[in-house]
């Protein structure tokens, strides 16, 4: 039951962090920082599991969570 | 430690538990009802469930570290809403969304699975055949990942819409999402059970909720 425990308290620390910095901090900043999220899943992937994408895979993702990022901020800023 | 709870299992206790646990907030808190924001949360809890599911196995059969940025740009189908509504962006929010879109053709015909092999060229020169155009298509996991993108997408407008009905009662919205997302985690459960080690037992066993 320990990763039934682990997941829960993870899920739950990451909203009410993540509701914290919607209500107190700069929005912008916020929406840029959260949709970073899927770089820090990306760095584990590579220096946990043995999978290594393609050089133009890895640019194309790179391009995705960069458009993301900009269009967060752009949304936030508005 | 990930093989001695299955994965869908996994889910199933934790969300039971979340769903507990903010319902005990939400009481503590005494946030005024909100009738709106719950429907609202619960139906963005069951898509954004199912977009889970699509996740799941787009990690469960494609690499993670394309996987997971392809799912995250779920984050720009506001936009696209906005956009559909007739409303004008500003030229930086269609700018990301141009990279956006961009990375997504990149990756995918970077991963594309040719239905034929190009023929290898040889020292005589390129092959006769070269020619012959081999049509990619998106590999699975590609598409999975993708779907999840848009199912996650239409959460956040789901969420969002539950937050302006639901003045400032946001607990209850996110109440709801939990609930919402229960059903699903449900039927995996019982699937999976019914149908022995299926596919959903091998997929990553955590991942973030709401995405």
């Amino acid at each position: 039951m320990l990763p039934v425990a682990a997941l829960t308290v993870l899920n739950l620390s990451a909203d009410a962090f993540l509701a914290y910095a919607v209500t107190r901090g700069d929005l912008a900043v916020v929406a840029v920082l959260a949709s970073l999220a899927p770089v820090v899943t990306a760095l584990l992937a590579h220096a946990l599991t043995a999978e290594r994408p393609s050089a133009p895979q890895a640019a194309g993702a790179a391009l995705a969570v960069l458009g993301t990022l900009v269009v967060s901020a752009a949304q936030a800023a508005a | 430690m990930t093989k001695r709870v299955a994965p869908v299992l996994l889910v199933l206790y934790s969300q039971a538990l979340q769903s507990v646990v903010l319902l005990v907030v939400v009481m503590a808190v005494r946030q005024p009802y909100s009738g709106a924001g719950l429907a609202w949360g619960t139906a963005a809890g069951a898509v954004g469930a199912a977009g889970l599911v699509a996740y799941y196995q787009a990690l469960a059969v494609g690499q993670t570290a394309i996987v997971a940025p392809l799912a995250s740009t779920g984050a720009v189908l506001p936009l696209l809403v906005d956009l559909a509504r007739g409303e004008r962006p500003g030229p930086v929010a269609l700018g990301g969304l141009l990279l956006v879109l961009g990375g997504i053709v990149v990756t995918s015909l970077a991963s594309g699975e040719l239905d034929e092999p190009a023929p290898a060229p040889t020292w005589h020169g390129p092959p006769a055949t070269r020619r012959r155009v081999a049509v990619p298509r998106p590999p699975v996991p590609i598409l999975l990942a993708l779907v999840a993108a848009v199912l996650f997408g239409l959460f956040f407008v789901g969420v969002d819409l539950g937050g302006e009905a639901a003045g400032g009662s946001v607990l209850w919205v996110a109440l709801g999402v939990q609930l919402g997302a229960l059903p699903t985690a449900l039927t995996g459960t019982l699937r999976s059970r019914a149908g022995g080690a299926s596919a959903s037992t091998t997929g990553p066993w955590c991942c973030r909720w709401p995405p």
